[in-house]
């Protein structure tokens, strides 16, 4: 075996088991907090269930709790807009899930809230009935940073106290696209 | 020259046919459980009664997959542990289509992908998975379940994949 066979050999065992975080890809978003990125490009599986805009998975670094520690997280190319309204929201939530009227998740409540970095920010939430649901409740925040889209997408094992969907929105208000 | 033509047009006819053959292949579609009762003796053996769970456990890939019904709806339930990603999700189907030789999965958020057939299993996305027993897969689950509780991320920092 020749030098460059063997340096192609390990390179590739390097690659192979090279430390995790560094797939992590760099978030698309500043926080106040330690968050780290896992985009879709090149992981066969983890986009296999999402619509076309999702584009990766938000972790949350000092967040013991795992329903507040990974968000989804969608980007909207083709959105043009620079406010965020119901309507919008509403659309954005379709391309995600589907359209309200046909899907299974139920939409149980639609809310506006004002963000300092981001103006206003949009959140629905979808029920799944389902008894063995893996997520009861999904928390879809749709929004508007440096021009960009972004919607986010919280997923409960079980529904959420008031308090901790109040933790989840101060963590989204203080996020800021690159 | 008649030869060639009556050889020319015995050749087109042959294309013709075969094309057509193509084009006719009968296609099951099935979007509600009762359908899919209805239909399932259309589909691969190994579908033909829900639920079914599919799985893979090596130290490149653990994963277990579930489809399941829901009242009238059909469900996909996924678990995935490779060595950059720990990940589950559940999905309903909008449709589930056969063409005799593969599937395709529509979901209701408009994802749709290919699920190639084999004979004990399927392939999906390049990664094959077995049909397996519920206890396998509740196994399978329970060890993805406990990557992610050590990592406590989507990302494998615990153990690049070792099992």
């Amino acid at each position: 075996m020749n030098k460059l066979t063997l340096s192609i050999f390990f390179c590739a065992l390097g690659l192979l088991f090279s430390s995790s975080p560094c797939l992590a890809k760099k978030s698309p978003f500043t926080a106040g907090e330690d968050i780290e990125f896992l985009g879709k490009e090149d992981k066969a599986l983890l986009d296999i269930n999402k619509s076309t805009a999702f584009s990766g998975v938000l972790t949350r670094k000092d967040v013991k709790e795992s329903d507040q520690r990974m968000l989804d997280v969608y980007e909207f190319s083709a959105a043009s807009a620079n406010k965020m309204d119901k309507d919008l929201c509403q659309k954005l939530a379709d391309q995600t899930f589907g359209p309200s009227t046909e899907i299974s998740l139920k939409t149980t409540s639609q809310e506006l809230f004002a963000s300092p970095r981001s103006g206003q920010i949009c959140e629905i939430i979808l029920r799944d009935e389902d008894e063995r649901a893996l997520f009861k409740e999904r928390h879809f925040f749709a929004f508007i940073t440096n021009n960009k889209t972004f919607g986010l997408v919280a997923r409960f094992h079980k529904v959420p106290t008031k308090e901790k969907a109040k933790e989840l929105r101060t963590f989204i208000k203080n996020l800021r696209a690159y | 020259m008649e030869c060639f033509v009556y050889r020319l047009k015995i050749g087109l006819l042959f294309i013709a046919l075969s094309l057509t053959s193509q084009f006719c292949k009968a296609e099951t579609c099935v979007t509600t459980a009762s359908e899919f009762e209805q239909k399932k003796d259309q589909l691969p053996k190994i579908f033909q009664n829900l639920p079914v769970m599919l799985t893979t456990d090596s130290w490149l890939l653990t994963a277990g997959l579930e489809i399941r019904t829901v009242g009238p709806k059909i469900k996909l339930e996924g678990h995935v542990w490779k060595p950059s990603e720990i990940y589950s999700d559940d999905s309903y189907v909008k449709k589930i289509c056969y063409d005799g030789t593969n599937f395709n999965v529509t979901l209701e958020n408009g994802k749709s992908y290919d699920v190639k057939i084999k004979s004990e299993g399927v392939s999906i996305s390049g990664f094959s998975f077995e049909k397996s027993s519920a206890s396998v897969f509740a196994g399978i689950v329970e060890k993805v379940k406990k990557a992610q509780s050590r990592s406590n991320t989507t990302v494998d920092n615990s153990a690049n994949g070792t099992r």
